[in-house]
C-alpha cells in the first residue's frame, strides 16, 4: 500500500470513527450500541426459529433460503449506495482531497478498503450472532459462513464502486438503470421463493444462492467454479473502474446515503406548499410531507419496506403450512414498521436539523414544528403499516382488515415515531445516515414499540379473544393508542425547549 | 428612554472553555448597536443566548422587559439572522418565506403582500419559484435576511448580516435596519467589520476573549482611548491587555 493510499485511508478512518477518540462516554455508548444490536440480532434469529420452525443445519433448505436473503440484501444495499454515488467520500474529502493531484485509482482502492472495514464494523457482529443463533446447535458452520460472507462484501463493494465510477464519468443514467436491473436480479430468488416456484438455472447460477450453499457447506459441484467466474467478472469491472482519469460530481455519500440529490427536487413540480391555506398544524403536516418527498426519504422508506414485504412473503411461504402465519405477520408488522420513522428521523437529522434556527427563534416555533412533524410521521408510518399488513394478509388469504391488527399498526406507528423523535431530540449531535448510531436509531424504536405493543400483541395471540373481542376490551384497546399518543406527544413538546438550547451548540 | 434589550452579567461556558464572562449591554429604542470583536470573541454566543438558542450559565437577558428564560413570548418581537444561516434547500424562495411567515404567526392575508414586498426589496421576485438549493451563497443570504423582516420585528438581532452580500445587498439591509429603528425599534448587529460598524452603528460593545472591553456611543469610545477610528481604538485596547 502506497504512502498516499495509507494517508487517505487513515484520514477516512479518523473522520468516520474520530468521535470515539473524543471522550470515554462516546466509547461506552458505542459498546452499548453494539450490545443492543447484538441482542436484537439474537432475538430476531430466535423469533425466526420459532415462527418459521428452523432448527439448525438439519433444516438445510430453510437455512439456505435465509442465508440467500442475507446475501441478496447485502448486494441490494450496496447496489443502492452505488446508484447514489458508491464512493464514500465525506464533504471535506470532496472539497480537499479530490481536487488534489492524487491518482483516482489510489483514492478508489483506499475507499474500497475503508468500505470493507466500515461494512465489517457495522454489520459483521450482528450478522454473526444472527447466523450463529439460527445455526444452533451447528455453530461450527459459522466460520465457513464468515469466509463466504467476506467474499460477498468484497463483491458488493466492488459493484457499488463500479456504479459510482459510471456516475462520476458522466453516465449517471446508465448507472441508475444498471443498478435497478441488479436490484431486480438480486430479488429473483426471493420472489421465486415467495411464489413457490423453483427454477433450476436460477438456483444454480444466482450468486446469492451459490454463496449461501457454500456458506453452510452444502455446495454443489458447479458452485465453486461459478463463484470464481462471478468474482472474476466483478474484479474485471473493478479493474476497468480503476482506469478512471478524473473525479467530478462525487457526492458525500456517508451523510446523504438515503436521500436524493437536490437536482431531483425540480422533478416533483406537482408538490406545492401553499402558505396561505389551512390551519398552522395542517400546513406544518403538509410541510413535512413535502420535505420527505422532496429529499427522497419517503422514496427510500418505500423501497426498504417493499424489500421487507417481498422478503417476508417469501419467508412466510417457507413455513406457513405448519405455523400460525397471521400471528407471524402481526409480529413482523410490529417489528418492521419502526424502521420507517427511524429512517425518516435519521434523514431529518442530516438535512433538517441545521435549518431549525428559524423555528427555534420564533415564539412556540419549535413546538409547532415538532407537533407537525409528529403527525406527519405517524400518518406516513401508519399508512405504510396498513399497506404492509394488508398486502401480507391478502397473500396468505387472511382477513386484512381485522380491527385488532389495524389498532396494532396504529400503536406501532405512534410508539416508534415518538421514540425515534425523542431519541433525536435528546441526542446532542446528529447521527449520519450510515453510522453505528444510525443502527441504534433503528434498534431502540423497534424494541420500545414492541414493549408498548405488548397489550395488543398478547390479546392478538389469544385466538378466540382476537377474532371476537368483547366490546369493553375493544374500547380499551382503541383508547390505548390514543392515550399513548397524548402522553408521548406531551413528552416531545416538553422536550422542545431543551432541544432549542441543544441546537445552539450544534448549529 | 426604556431599554428594548438589556443584558446583565451574562456568563456562558462550553465545558471548560469560557465563552462569555460577565457581559452587560443595553439597547434603547431607536438605536443600532454594534457587538464587535475579533473571531472567537464570544459575539455569536451572546447572540444565541439572546434569541434562545443557548441557555446562559448566569445572568439575565430582558427583551422589552421580559426575562428570556421565563417565557418564549419575547421571540415574536425579534427578527433573527444567524451567522452563515442554513436554509431548507428543498423549498423554493417563496415557499421558504411563506413558511417563516407561518411559524412567525403572520396572518396569511398579511403575509402575501409582505412576502411580495420583501422579494421586491431584495431582488428575489424573479427567483421566487427557484429551489434555495440552486441559489448562490449571496442570493441565499438575501433570502435569509428577508426572512428576518417578515413579521415586522421590533428588535433585530443580526449576526454578521453583510457576509456574502454584494454592495447593493448591503445597502438594502442597511436601509431596512434603519427603517425598523426609525419606527421605534432597535437593532443589535454582531460583526467583526469595525469600519462598517463605525459608520452604521450608534453605540457599540467591543468584546475580546469573552469579555467586554469597552462600550458606549461610537464617538465616546474613540475619545476614551484617543483614537481616530474604531479599528485604532480596538487595537489600542487589545494591546493594553
Amino acid at each position: 500500500m502506497s504512502y498516499v493510499m495509507k494517508s487517505i485511508l487513515a484520514l477516512k478512518l479518523k473522520q468516520y470513527y474520530g468521535t470515539l477518540r473524543a471522550s470515554s462516554s462516546a466509547r461506552v455508548s458505542t459498546i452499548i450500541t453494539y450490545l443492543l444490536i447484538m441482542f436484537s440480532a439474537a432475538g430476531a434469529a430466535t423469533l425466526m426459529r420459532s415462527l418459521y420452525g428452523i432448527a439448525g443445519i438439519g433444516d438445510l433448505p430453510r437455512i439456505i433460503t435465509t442465508v440467500t436473503f442475507i446475501f441478496s440484501a447485502l448486494f441490494i444495499f450496496e447496489t443502492y449506495l452505488g446508484m447514489k454515488g458508491g464512493i464514500t467520500a465525506l464533504k471535506s474529502e470532496v472539497d480537499f482531497i479530490l481536487p488534489s493531484p492524487i491518482k483516482p485509482s489510489t483514492y478508489l482502492i483506499a475507499d474500497l478498503i475503508f468500505q470493507l472495514i466500515f461494512l465489517n464494523v457495522m454489520l459483521t457482529p450482528a450478522i454473526s450472532i444472527f447466523i450463529a443463533t439460527l445455526l444452533y446447535p451447528d455453530e461450527q458452520y459459522l466460520f465457513t459462513f464468515l469466509i463466504v460472507y467476506e467474499i460477498s462484501i468484497l463483491m458488493a463493494t466492488i459493484i457499488a464502486h463500479g456504479l459510482g465510477v459510471l456516475g462520476v464519468r458522466g453516465y449517471r443514467r446508465v448507472a441508475k438503470v444498471s443498478g435497478w436491473i441488479l436490484i431486480a436480479f438480486m430479488l429473483i430468488p426471493i420472489i421465486l421463493n415467495m411464489l413457490n416456484i423453483r427454477v433450476k438455472p436460477i438456483a444454480t447460477l444466482h450468486p446469492s444462492e451459490i454463496l449461501a450453499r457454500l456458506a453452510v457447506g452444502a455446495q454443489e459441484a458447479l458452485d465453486l467454479p461459478l463463484l470464481t467466474i462471478w468474482l472474476a467478472a466483478v474484479l474485471g469491472l473493478y479493474l476497468q473502474a480503476l482506469r478512471i482519469k478524473v473525479f467530478s460530481d462525487v457526492n458525500p455519500l456517508l451523510t446523504t446515503g438515503f436521500m436524493e440529490p437536490s437536482s431531483r427536487w425540480t422533478k416533483l413540480p406537482y408538490l406545492k406548499l401553499d402558505f396561505s391555506k389551512s390551519s398552522l398544524h395542517l400546513y406544518l403536516i403538509k410541510f413535512h410531507l413535502v420535505r420527505i418527498c422532496r429529499d427522497g426519504s419517503l422514496g427510500a422508506s418505500a423501497l426498504f419496506l417493499a424489500i421487507f414485504i417481498i422478503a417476508n412473503m417469501s419467508l412466510s411461504k417457507v413455513a406457513w403450512s405448519s405455523l400460525r402465519p397471521e400471528l407471524a405477520l402481526t409480529i413482523l408488522t410490529a417489528l418492521y414498521i419502526p424502521l420507517i420513522p427511524a429512517l425518516l428521523t435519521i434523514n431529518w437529522n442530516v438535512v433538517e436539523r441545521v435549518n431549525l434556527w428559524s423555528s427555534a427563534s420564533s415564539s412556540n416555533g419549535l413546538r409547532n414544528y415538532l407537533d407537525g412533524m409528529l403527525s406527519s410521521y405517524i400518518i406516513v408510518s401508519a399508512s405504510f403499516a396498513m399497506v404492509f399488513y394488508g398486502l401480507m394478509n391478502m397473500m396468505i388469504g387472511e382477513n386484512p382488515f381485522m380491527i385488532l391488527d389495524l389498532l396494532l399498526a396504529l400503536t406501532t406507528s405512534i410508539a416508534s415515531t415518538t421514540i425515534s423523535m425523542l431519541m433525536a431530540l435528546r441526542s446532542g449531535k446528529p447521527a449520519t445516515a450510515l453510522s453505528h448510531l444510525a443502527l441504534l436509531y433503528a434498534a431502540i424504536p423497534m424494541a420500545g414499540s414492541i414493549i408498548l405493543d405488548l397489550p395488543l400483541l398478547i390479546i392478538r395471540g389469544l385466538e378466540t379473544l382476537a377474532t371476537s373481542p368483547p366490546p369493553w376490551l375493544l374500547a380499551s384497546l382503541t383508547a390505548y393508542p390514543l392515550s399513548l399518543l397524548l402522553i408521548l406527544r406531551r413528552r416531545i413538546l416538553s422536550a422542545s425547549e431543551s432541544f432549542a438550547y441543544a441546537l445552539g451548540n450544534s448549529i | 428612554m426604556e431599554s428594548l434589550l438589556r443584558v446583565r452579567g451574562l456568563w456562558k461556558s462550553y465545558g471548560e472553555t469560557l465563552a462569555v464572562a460577565d457581559l452587560s449591554l443595553s439597547i434603547r429604542a431607536g438605536e443600532i448597536h454594534g457587538l464587535l470583536g475579533p473571531n472567537g470573541a464570544g459575539k455569536t454566543t451572546v447572540v444565541k443566548c439572546i434569541v434562545g438558542l443557548l441557555r446562559p450559565d448566569r445572568g439575565e437577558i430582558l427583551v422589552n422587559g421580559v426575562e428570556t428564560t421565563t417565557s418564549e413570548s419575547y421571540k415574536s418581537l425579534i427578527g433573527y439572522l444567524p451567522e452563515d444561516p442554513a436554509l431548507p434547500e428543498y423549498l423554493t424562495v417563496e415557499e421558504f418565506l411563506g413558511y417563516i411567515a407561518r411559524i412567525r404567526s403572520v396572518k396569511p392575508q398579511e403575509a402575501k403582500p409582505r412576502i411580495s414586498e420583501l422579494m421586491e426589496t431584495f431582488n428575489l421576485t424573479r427567483l421566487k419559484h427557484e429551489f434555495i438549493g440552486s441559489l448562490s451563497k449571496g442570493l441565499r443570504q438575501r433570502v435569509a435576511v428577508a426572512s428576518a423582516f417578515i413579521h415586522k420585528p421590533k428588535i433585530l438581532i443580526l449576526d454578521e448580516p453583510f457576509l456574502g452580500l454584494d454592495p447593493e445587498g448591503q445597502l438594502k439591509v442597511k436601509s431596512m435596519v434603519k427603517q425598523v429603528v426609525e419606527d421605534g425599534g432597535a437593532a443589535l448587529i454582531s460583526t467583526h467589520m469595525l469600519d462598517m460598524a463605525e459608520r452604521f452603528c450608534d453605540t457599540v460593545t467591543i468584546m475580546y476573549r469573552g469579555r467586554k472591553i469597552i462600550g458606549g456611543d461610537v464617538r465616546s469610545v474613540k475619545q476614551l482611548v484617543d483614537a481616530n477610528s474604531l479599528e485604532e481604538a480596538f487595537i489600542k485596547l487589545v494591546n493594553r491587555r
